[in-house]
């Protein structure tokens, strides 16, 4: 088992070095960068002090050993626009698109397992037709359809709910309610198909002969291990809720991540966008991993393999 | 066992079913015929008739379902914008999987260090959500027809590569591929004449699931600004434009956003039709 | 009498890359010396595991040896250009043992036994008159109603599967024919038509056949000659009557004693070794052999050089008295 362990935390570290690097060339190739943050009327003089300046002139393997030591330390480069270094405006927008994410994905799971399991349960009922019609609309819903609406419905037109900001908790209300309903439908299929493939298995109709209770039956013996697949996806679902997070957070005009990173494309501030662009891919990375990770200590068929397979 | 509970269960009232091919066939017909039909062009201004509403709140024919804040007709602008849409995320799904295929069945062919690199590939791009890598290429790159079409193309080739080296070498486990090579075809035919045609409803299916996302992508990205520019237009775009005026004139948003909306869910409806009709006669062998 | 196929000092083993591991290194084939004349059908035996199948590739040319020659029809393989052993494929075939897989599911039969006068045009038969012309001379010879060739594989019983199978090999007139375990996974009754079938083949053909099974009984009827395999290796060679009637191996008696036999009361001595566990040298057979002697651990006895009738390589039958 923590072969196993050892050995997912070394690929998710080979992943983040592979997803850094490639970001890193992807920002540098093609892109007379000093001409890109000034503007074209700028002079060849300016170009070339701004060049020296940020370090662009020296060549790409340089450029490479000198970002990387300085990242390893902290240092993520400056923004082009204020000078400010990247890693505050990481610092400053980090908690809130945190705040929005968890919520968001609470909600998420609040939502999307119980409506999965109740579909599954009652397999083939109206209930289960409406949750998973539900879903089906929810999953092709944009989420930015889905905010707007909802912000119409409650900010504009019943005016119970403020539209823009995160001052107040009231502000975090619709935002994740995006978030969630969004997630929730993928979540909610999901449970549903893992939750039905672990009902039909034989072990269950043997439960249920042996006269055990109907919930029991589903609490004890199913749900366990329809969670393996379903830990998966939610693991999935976490990394896609980062891309949502640069959707959402731009309807609702919320300062986090997402919305700084947009306005950093806008502005071609390569250096903040860099960095958050990072951030993102190790979000992402971490969630996979920490799936690996639940799924070792879930599935016994690892946790007592010895950690012989990969 | 379980799929053919699955399958019981996920039996949609034909109705849904009947809508969704409708609501496709409209969109389609509006695609391909609409700038014929569309009453003014895709940037005409008429500032006399600014935020005029639509039919049914109170306009009147001249704009059916009304105007934005330049006097933009938005029927006119949203059949563009269908088009646009369509186009891309048609086009986008098609070299998705021509890449996605052509690598599957590279790797399954050659195997040994050419799969390895091409699965490392595969891992990494699913390792990643996408759309950072979309923004990040569009924050480099200029964010011109061809350069987005090229992004959403890649959005999704590496399911497509994954389902392809996995069907290729059970198709070569299967033993006809192998049968064939031993009687002397050339690999070209094998492929092609033999090991394509099987694999290509798996792809299919996997283009159902595919198109919808890519239809979420790009309006997404041209949502938030970086994807279609003016003077094109595209159902994203013609969102983000409506919405500074989401007080005055919800229905420069609500149009547009219901016509993503239906058009995704019609896609993915037919499309998880059509998966659990390939699951049943898949099971009939 | 000409030879359709020899084969000399064939080597294979079979590599495994593990990450961050050692290779791990199985052979298959340890050195085989192989004839077959035209019209003699030599029949191949042995476990699952010694390496029959990979043999049967080895000779058709489909898996590269790692070292030895193969030379069908007086030419040798490897050193054809690939596009010269795919034309020579018009003249081997190989047969397999699970038909359905062989055969692609979304085509009719008929389309797929005909399909080798496409891939080889220059046979002269592409064109769609003489397509159906040899498709239907082939189905007589296998007895499978001309009918049939409209249905899709799946439609089929397993023993018209494998007539398919042989008429999709045959259609091409091979000159060489491998037959690797033709009729292991059909009944018993069906068994007894395919090889009726195959003995008649064999003599209107004219061709060489390989015949690779596990089944001594299945092999005794259709087999001139025999070649016992044994972890890579040929231990005894000889004519049908020779070896299955007078086995001089230890193994070959053993192969024999464990079909149920008219001789009661044998013991069988017979324990399952994992493949990997290959002594590096000596007679891989010793550890379970009855006659084994102390050299038996240490050197490979070669085979008898006596008579093309019966050829055995033990230092039982080739060295009788050796001092410990």
């Amino acid at each position: 088992m923590t072969a196993y362990l050892l050995r997912r935390t070394l690929r998710a570290f080979l992943t983040l070095w592979v997803a850094v690097t490639f970001f890193f060339i992807l920002f540098r190739i093609d892109v007379d960068i000093g001409v890109m943050a000034l503007d074209l009327t700028a002079s060849q003089e300016a170009i070339e002090a701004f060049n020296e300046r940020w370090g662009f002139d020296r060549s790409l393997p340089d450029q490479y050993l000198i970002w990387l030591s300085g990242a390893l330390q902290g240092d993520f480069g400056y923004s082009f626009r204020d000078g400010r270094p990247a890693s505050e405006w990481v610092s400053e927008r980090l908690p809130k698109t945190l705040e929005l994410s968890l919520a968001g994905f609470t909600l998420m799971i609040l939502i999307g397992v119980p409506a999965g399991l109740m579909a599954a349960i009652r397999n083939g009922t109206a209930m289960d037709r409406t949750i998973m019609g539900l879903a089906a609309a929810g999953y092709s819903l944009p989420s930015f359809v889905l905010g707007l609406t909802l912000m119409y419905v409650f900010a504009v037109f019943l005016q119970l709910l403020p539209s823009t900001g995160s001052t107040t908790w009231a502000h975090l209300v619709l935002p994740a309610a995006t978030y969630g309903f969004t997630g929730a439908a993928q979540i909610a299929r999901y449970t549903r198909a893992a939750m039905l493939e672990v009902l039909g298995k034989p072990y269950i109709a043997a439960a249920r002969a042996s006269g055990a209770p109907a919930n029991a039956v589903v609490l004890e013996h199913a749900a366990p291990n329809a969670a393996i697949p379903v830990v998966t996806m939610l693991g999935f679902s976490a990394g896609q809720l980062v891309g949502h997070a640069v959707i959402v957070e731009t309807v609702f005009a919320w300062p986090g991540l997402g919305q700084a990173l947009i306005s950093a494309v806008a502005n071609r501030d390569l250096a903040v966008v860099q960095v958050m662009v990072m951030i993102f891919a190790a979000f992402m990375i971490g969630a996979n991993l920490i799936v690996d990770i639940l799924y070792g200590v879930l599935d016994p068929r690892i946790r007592t393999a010895g950690g012989a397979h990969g | 066992m379980a799929e053919a509970v699955l399958h019981g269960a996920r039996v949609r009232p034909p109705l849904s079913l009947r809508l969704a091919v409708g609501w496709l066939v409209l969109v389609v017909i509006v695609a391909l015929i609409g700038p014929y039909l569309a009453p003014y062009g895709l940037n005409e201004q008429d500032f006399t008739a600014r935020f005029a509403p639509p039919v049914l709140a109170g306009g009147d024919w001249a704009h059916p379902l009304g105007t934005d804040q330049i006097g933009r007709d938005l029927l006119s602008r949203l059949i563009g914008a269908i088009r646009i849409s369509l186009l891309l995320a048609l086009m986008g799904t098609v070299i998705g999987m021509i890449i996605g295929t052509a690598l599957g069945m590279t790797a399954a062919y050659f195997r040994g260090w050419i799969e390895d690199v091409i699965m490392a590939l595969v891992d990494f791009q699913a390792a990643l959500p996408f759309i950072i890598f979309a923004i990040a290429a569009l924050a480099v790159f200029e964010a011109g027809f061809v350069t987005f079409l090229l992004i959403l193309g890649i959005a999704g080739w590496e399911r497509y590569a994954r389902l392809v080296r996995a069907l290729v070498l059970q198709a070569q486990n299967d033993g006809y591929a192998d049968a064939l090579n031993s009687l002397g075809a050339h690999p070209v035919r094998i492929y092609l004449l033999h090991i394509l045609p099987n694999i290509f409803g798996a792809v299919s299916v996997q283009m159902t699931i595919n198109f919808p996302e890519t239809i979420l992508l790009e309006t997404g990205l041209s949502f938030l600004g970086i994807g279609i520019q003016p003077p094109f237009t595209s159902l994203g775009l013609l969102v983000s434009e409506g919405r500074p005026y989401i007080f005055q004139a919800i229905w420069l948003i609500a149009f547009p956003g219901a016509a993503i909306f239906l058009t995704t869910l019609s896609v993915s409806l037919l499309g998880d039709r059509a998966r659990d009709r390939a699951d049943i006669l898949s099971r009939k062998d | 009498m000409s030879l359709v196929l020899k084969a000399d000092g064939l080597f294979r083993s079979f590599r495994r890359h593990r990450f961050l591991s050692p290779e791990e290194v199985t052979p298959a084939v340890r050195g085989v010396d192989l004839a077959v004349e035209a019209g003699e059908c030599l029949g191949i035996v042995g476990e699952s595991g010694c390496g029959k199948s990979t043999l049967g590739r080895l000779l058709l040319g489909l898996l590269r040896p790692d070292s030895g020659t193969v030379r069908c029809l007086d030419q040798q393989l490897n050193l054809l250009p690939l596009s010269g052993l795919r034309r020579l494929r018009s003249e081997m075939a190989l047969v397999h043992q699970n038909p359905l897989g062989a055969l692609d599911p979304r085509r009719p039969v008929g389309e797929q036994i005909a399909e080798p006068l496409l891939i080889h045009r220059h046979l002269g038969l592409s064109a769609r008159a003489d397509r159906a012309l040899r498709l239907e001379e082939v189905l007589r010879s296998v007895a499978l109603d001309p009918a049939l060739a409209e249905r899709y594989p799946h439609r089929l019983s397993g023993g018209q599967r494998q007539r398919v199978a042989l008429a999709r090999a045959l259609i091409t007139r091979p000159k060489l024919l491998v037959l690797d375990e033709p009729v292991s996974a059909l009944d018993v009754s069906v068994q007894a038509q395919i090889l009726s079938l195959l003995q008649t083949l064999k003599a209107e053909s004219g061709a060489g056949l390989v015949f690779i099974s596990h089944d001594l009984r299945v092999v005794r009827q259709l087999a001139d000659r025999v070649a016992v395999m044994y972890r890579g290796r040929i231990v005894e060679e000889g004519t049908t009557a020779a070896v299955l009637d007078n086995p001089q191996h230890p193994y070959t008696r053993l192969l024999r004693g464990a079909v149920p036999s008219l001789v009661p009361g044998r013991r069988i001595k017979a324990e399952i070794r994992p493949p990997a566990d290959l002594p590096d040298k000596g007679c891989a057979f010793a550890p379970r052999c009855e006659k084994v002697h102390a050299l038996c651990r240490s050197q490979f006895p070669a085979m008898t050089l006596s008579d093309r009738e019966h050829r055995v390589a033990c230092f039982s039958v080739s060295k009788p008295k050796v001092a410990v």
